[in-house]
């Protein structure tokens, strides 16, 4: 259902010139909102570095003026030192505002830029788990931060200096066109094909980006392989670097020829343009020396304009540049307001509160139960949890996974979830966390539907050990703190899950115990763990957390069995009272649970008690037996 | 002063670690493509040419018109003669604007340097991920590793190296305008260039060392930037993205990667912000020496030395010179940090790398066996030993299984034998010889590995299983089989194109497959490789019941005649093996065949009872 509409949500179409215009005033928000006192400063500064090397030139012109005038014996040598006084502070000055101004441009604008990539970063962690099956969420991420890096921010000086360059640009059209008011119309249409045909090609550098994205997040993909510690050993064994860096380098050759081929057309076109424009310049000085051999125009003012001349030409490109420039951005901008509007969990499911749902009356009918007194707190039994006729596709996919799977989970008991490889279990544990919805059929939680309620606090109130889980490369305290961030640094707190994990006997031989930084990356005191090792600590995440729902997918796969009858012995402590999802390829720990379904074609094809299931003789009791053989 | 003289590197080493740089500057960004460096050099030169030219065909054509315009007076006749007599320099004006827009303008100029920057990226990449696969695997074992490997990165990527060449370009012409106006002012007294010299060495020499203390702190910086992007990563990659949801981690990473960030930030901001009046002082003292130098021009004028327009012409250039300085510091810092940069990527490049070829060819086929030899291995950093002082034999054709508890140092072990790690102590032999002798890449070709962290490939599914033994990548029939063999046949025929299918979701097309079938997958790339010994770590760890007695029975059909190092928690599993080893703490402490241990009821029966139970 949410996977249905997450690309159908209104996109940015409208290519044209206003279309893209629109998104300025968001922009220059979104950058306020980042960072109001940067952005002012950049702003400010621009435009006071604009003007000032127009102020050192007059006091150059004036100290010269005053020195001629010195020597000439018609002004007072006092005077020219003042002047060369005011000049040497200006040297001063300047070398004084380079270094103010590297320190602003580098310094607010790395914040503002920072500041932006969060933004991105956290809606990464607010949109729904289905988007992250879409290759085009990634691309669309990888657009986003590639132009926060490299269009933004570099148009953004060219962007806050147009004031000054515009004002340089209206005082010099007027003295041009004193000469002639022609000429600063020739000069002018000089530098419009360049500038139409430099527009052109930035549309087709955004559009090859865009047809780039996915093969140069491949190609970073790849070179990441290659270059960590998790391939290396493969890539060692089967000797494999070469095929993978040949193959990432072939994907880089197809970007090469049309990166080269847009370059090319871009020198071609800008040639013609940067031809036309020289050309103009010439026209315009021909022009000049005509006025002055016709002694229309005195000799005197020959240097005057031709200086002025190039002062507009320069101002004019910039003008027209900094154009370009936002037009560049907003181009860029909106495939990253595009993501910034995905639509967002929270916003996508309800919000009704996990606390307002009371558990369901011995003998009351489910529908009846009550949700809106939000004080009942949650029942000490565990939830009541029922998949009712659940389908599931993955997006992109026409065969369904789930396939009209209906099963209960009571409250307190705990369900052990067997079936073949690839039979949907880990799926189904993703829809029980509200991390993917149903596409048909319901999830009730105390008769309650899951889509209804607010999937934070659902989640808040459930803890999961995954297959694939996460091995942090933070230190051992906070790889179990995660699970519960209020109690990451309760030591005592974290020590208890540890122990009832087994992971207390592994921390304790780390260097520095629970401040030891896991992996060997980062810290020379730093230190790798085993799989198995691992997968303590992961299950000590769980326990951390004072869940009602707890699901274990293969939780003990790599312990060894000592540590295995170990954690299961706890087990049974810890799930007391709460509601269990347990996932198993060894079924031996199956039977640990209080019922066992076994999961064929997507649906529940078994269930009962293990010893049922086993006397039936059906699917369950003939894997079981195969297993049962080893040990016979 | 002696004590700092005392401790840097002897003046021979440092030049000759600075000509080594220059050579692999040559050979990294000019020699990819010269005619961006020829391009460079002759622009550079035209560049330094053009103004002066310039200046004195403005000043021709002025005194052209003046002429035209005076001597003959306004009349229609005249003026086409004033018309033509002023052109040629017209004409000449116009080319020169050509020619050094040309020299200066992007338009070329950028062309030329995408050319070049692709070879060379090519170029780099291509070394850069050779020498990835090339170093020891122990490598990925220091922290220093990291910070040397992307910081390498950087330099190429984020900072660009191929960009700054136009850079040096400029700094030749400033340094060569900058010469040309002391020469003019040495031409009206020798203390002129004297004192602008001693103003440009103050504040050249502070500009050099502020760039050093930026050379220090992004140095230092490189543990953040690896942090920066960890912790960017869990929230916008997909293997984290379950958990954080489920544990509500989101706001948690963003705080973290804000701090990183932060931090990165406030170092290279207090930088900045502390050079301003670090600065001062050496940027005073040039003024007062340029004040110097302007008052004693306009004394000298007022006293008559020195005529207006000499003084005027005087008086610009040298304003000229102190722009240029500035400049000049700023391009002389970026040479320097090019030069770092560029040290960067050598120093990655520089890294030794495993010999595979050198030593002895191993024999084809195992013949007499294995032996490992009190071996001892202690990771780089620990102080405990993950395998001490361990003795025993892999007999050629045997199958061992190795057991148990975690942490015990099972993978290590398999990890030495295959040549990955060197022993600390100790030696491993095959067939008498030490592998230390022996030629590592014939040597693994020969084994078969299936590792407990086996890799998923976002390739296709063929790949997926292909990169077992490159030849067969194409081979359909020989991939079929190992998929057949290891029970994969079934995962890819519900993919959509069958073996041709991406696997993962981050791509397009892509289609992802549940743990136990990858697991599936990583079987079949051992099986498509014919090899004589097979290691296997915990190869069914995540398979169902099912397939894991599919998968042993295919094993045991294979395995006839070949030599075997099983690793397995399933101890049911484990008997299938000849020989039993039992591993705790890094030690042996048990081994025999499975009906041998039982019958002594040592630690291994116990686990074995253990996990019986589970099935009673």
């Amino acid at each position: 259902m949410i996977q249905s509409y997450l690309w159908s949500h209104k996109r940015r179409d409208d290519d044209s010139f206003r279309g893209r215009w629109r998104n300025l005033p968001r922009l220059v928000k979104l950058l306020w909102e980042v960072g109001p006192k940067e952005l002012t400063t950049i702003a400010a500064f621009s435009v006071l570095s604009g003007l000032l090397p127009l102020g050192s030139l007059l006091i150059l012109r004036g100290l010269v003026d005053s020195a001629a005038g010195a020597i000439g014996g018609t002004e007072s040598i006092t005077v020219t030192l003042l002047w060369l006084g005011a000049l040497l502070v200006t040297i001063l000055a300047d070398s004084v505002i380079d270094k103010v101004h590297l320190w602003l441009a580098d310094d607010l604008q790395e914040r503002l830029k920072q500041g932006a990539h969060e933004r991105l970063i956290a809606k990464a962690g607010r949109i729904p788990l289905a988007m992250f099956d879409s290759p085009e969420f990634f691309d669309q991420l990888h657009r986003s931060q590639h132009g926060l890096d490299n269009v933004l921010f570099t148009s953004m000086r060219a962007i806050f200096q147009l004031p000054a360059r515009l004002i340089t640009v209206v005082g010099l059209l007027v003295f041009l066109g004193t000469a002639h008011f022609l000429l600063p119309l020739v000069l002018i249409a000089g530098m419009i094909p360049l500038h139409v045909s430099e527009s052109r090609i930035i549309k087709r550098i955004i559009a090859l980006k865009k047809k780039h994205s996915t093969t140069e997040r491949y190609v970073a993909y790849l070179d990441e392989m290659i270059m960590s510690r998790e391939a290396a050993s493969e890539i060692r064994m089967f000797g494999t670097g070469p095929y993978l860096r040949d193959r990432r380098m072939d994907l880089n050759l197809m970007m090469k020829k049309d990166r080269l081929r847009l370059a090319f057309e871009r020198t071609k076109t800008a040639l013609f343009g940067n031809l036309w424009e020289q050309l103009t310049y010439g026209i315009v000085i021909t022009g000049v020396v005509a006025l002055i051999a016709l002694g229309r125009l005195s000799i005197g003012y020959f240097a005057a304009y031709l200086t002025a001349v190039e002062r507009f030409t320069g101002a004019f490109a910039g003008v027209l540049n900094g154009f370009r420039s936002t037009d560049k951005t907003l181009r860029t901008v909106w495939d990253m307001f595009d993501y910034l509007d995905l639509p967002e969990e929270r916003a996508l499911s309800g919000l009704q509160s996990v606390s307002a749902i009371t558990p369901p009356q011995v003998g009351a009918p489910l529908s009846r139960v009550n949700t809106n007194d939000s004080l009942t707190p949650v029942p000490e039994g565990g939830l009541l949890v029922q998949f009712e006729d659940v389908v599931f596709v993955y997006p992109g996919s026409d065969r369904p996974v789930l396939d009209g799977l209906s099963f209960t989970l009571e409250p307190g008991t705990t369900l052990a979830l067997v079936g073949e490889n690839g039979a949907g279990k880990t799926t189904l544990s993703k829809l029980l966390l509200a991390l993917y919805r149903p596409t048909k059929g319901r999830i009730l939680v105390n008769g309650v539907d899951l889509a209804e309620i607010d999937p934070y606090e659902w989640r808040s109130r459930a803890a999961a050990v995954f297959q694939d889980y996460m091995r942090y490369e933070l230190t051992a305290r906070e790889n179990v703190g995660y699970g519960d961030l209020s109690r990451l640094h309760d030591l005592p707190a974290i020590r208890h899950a540890a122990m009832k994990s087994g992971a207390h006997d592994v921390v304790k031989t780390l260097p520095r115990q629970y401040e030891t930084v896991l992996g060997s990356a980062w810290d020379e005191e730093g230190q790798d763990l085993s799989t198995g090792q691992w997968q303590k600590l992961v299950i000590a995440r769980a326990y951390l957390r004072d869940a009602s729902v707890l699901i274990l997918d293969e939780p003990t796969s790599a312990l060894d069995a000592r540590t295995e009858v170990e954690v299961y012995r706890q087990f049974r402590d810890m799930s007391e009272g709460k509601s269990v999802l347990l996932i198993s390829h060894r079924l031996g720990s199956a039977r640990l649970a209080d019922r066992v379904a076994f999961l064929e074609n997507g649906r529940i094809v078994e269930e009962g008690a293990h010893d049922d299931l086993v006397e039936r003789q059906g699917r369950y009791a003939h894997m079981y037996s195969v297993q049962a053989g080893w040990y016979r | 002063m002696t004590v700092a003289a005392s401790n840097a590197p002897p003046l021979r080493d440092r030049v000759g670690k600075f000509i080594s740089l220059v050579r692999f500057g040559w050979h990294t960004v000019i020699a990819p493509w010269p005619p961006f460096a020829v391009f460079l050099a002759i622009t550079g030169l035209i560049g330094g040419i053009t103004p002066p030219v310039m200046v004195a065909t403005i000043t021709s054509l002025i005194g052209a018109a003046t002429v035209a315009v005076t001597s003959e007076g306004p009349s229609d006749t005249s003026a086409l003669d004033a018309v033509r007599t002023v052109y040629p320099w017209a004409l000449a004006l116009f080319g020169l604007r050509i020619i050094s827009w040309i020299a200066y303008s992007d338009t070329v100029q950028n062309y030329l340097a995408v050319q070049l920057r692709e070879r060379v990226m090519e170029r780099f990449d291509r070394l850069m991920l050779t020498k990835a696969y090339s170093v020891p695997l122990d490598s990925f074992e220091t922290v220093e590793f990291y910070d040397v490997m992307v910081r390498a990165h950087r330099s190429m990527h984020a900072w660009n190296v191929t960009s700054q060449l136009p850079h040096i370009q400029r700094l030749v012409s400033t340094i060569l305008g900058g010469v040309g106006v002391l020469w003019v002012l040495g031409a009206v007294h020798l203390g002129i260039p004297f004192l602008l010299l001693v103003g440009s060495v103050v504040v050249i020499w502070r500009h050099m060392k502020s760039e050093q203390e930026y050379v220090n702190v992004r140095q230092s910086q490189a543990p953040l930037w690896r942090r920066q992007y960890y912790w960017r990563n869990l929230l916008t990659e997909r293997n984290a993205a379950s958990e954080v949801r489920v544990f509500g981690l989101g706001d948690h990473i963003v705080k973290s990667w804000r701090a990183v960030t932060d931090q990165l930030i406030v170092e290279l901001s207090k930088l900045r912000r502390g050079e301003i009046p670090r600065a001062l002082p050496s940027e005073a003292i040039n003024v007062v020496l340029v004040g110097i130098v302007m008052g004693s021009l306009i004394v000298a004028g007022s006293n008559g030395a020195l005529e207006v327009a000499a003084f005027v012409a005087l008086f610009y250039v040298t304003n000229q010179y102190v722009t240029h300085l500035n400049d000049m510091g700023w391009r002389l810092r970026d040479l320097r940090q090019f030069f770092v940069e560029l040290g960067y990527a050598e120093e990655y490049l520089e890294i030794e790398e495993e010999s595979l070829e050198r030593g002895e060819t191993p024999p084809g086929r195992l013949l007499e066996g294995i032996r490992f030899e009190s071996v001892s291995f202690t990771y780089p950093g620990s102080d405990t030993p993950a395998l001490d002082a361990v003795d025993f034999e892999l007999r050629a054709g045997e199958s061992i299984a190795l057991v148990g508890e975690n942490g015990a140092g099972k993978t290590t072990l398999t990890k030495l034998l295959l040549g990955l790690y060197r022993p600390t102590s100790g030696r491993v032999l095959v067939d008498g010889t030490d592998l230390e002798d022996i030629a590592l890449a014939p040597w693994r070709k020969q084994i078969g590995a299936a590792f407990q962290d086996y890799m998923k490939y976002a390739l296709t599914a063929r790949e997926n299983i292909g990169l077992g033994d490159l030849s067969k990548v194409e081979d359909n029939e020989a991939i079929e089989h190992a998929a057949r063999l290891s029970s994969a046949q079934a995962v890819i025929d519900d993919l959509t194109v069958g073996f041709d299918t991406m696997l993962g979701k981050e791509f397009a097309g892509g289609q992802e497959i549940s743990e136990g079938q990858w697991q599936k997958l990583a079987i079949a790339r051992v099986y498509l490789r014919n090899a004589d010994i097979l290691v296997l770590d915990e190869p069914a760890s995540a398979l169902d019941a099912l397939a894991e007695l599919e998968v042993y029975r295919r094993f045991l059909e294979l395995s006839e005649g070949k030599t075997v190092l099983l690793i397995s928690h399933r101890l049911g599993s484990a008997r299938l093996a000849d020989r039993i080893v039992f591993l705790r703490r890094g030690r042996i402490v048990e081994q025999g065949t499975h009906e041998e241990l039982i019958a002594s009821g040592g630690a291994y029966a116990e686990l074995y009872e253990l996990q019986a139970e589970w099935y009673r």
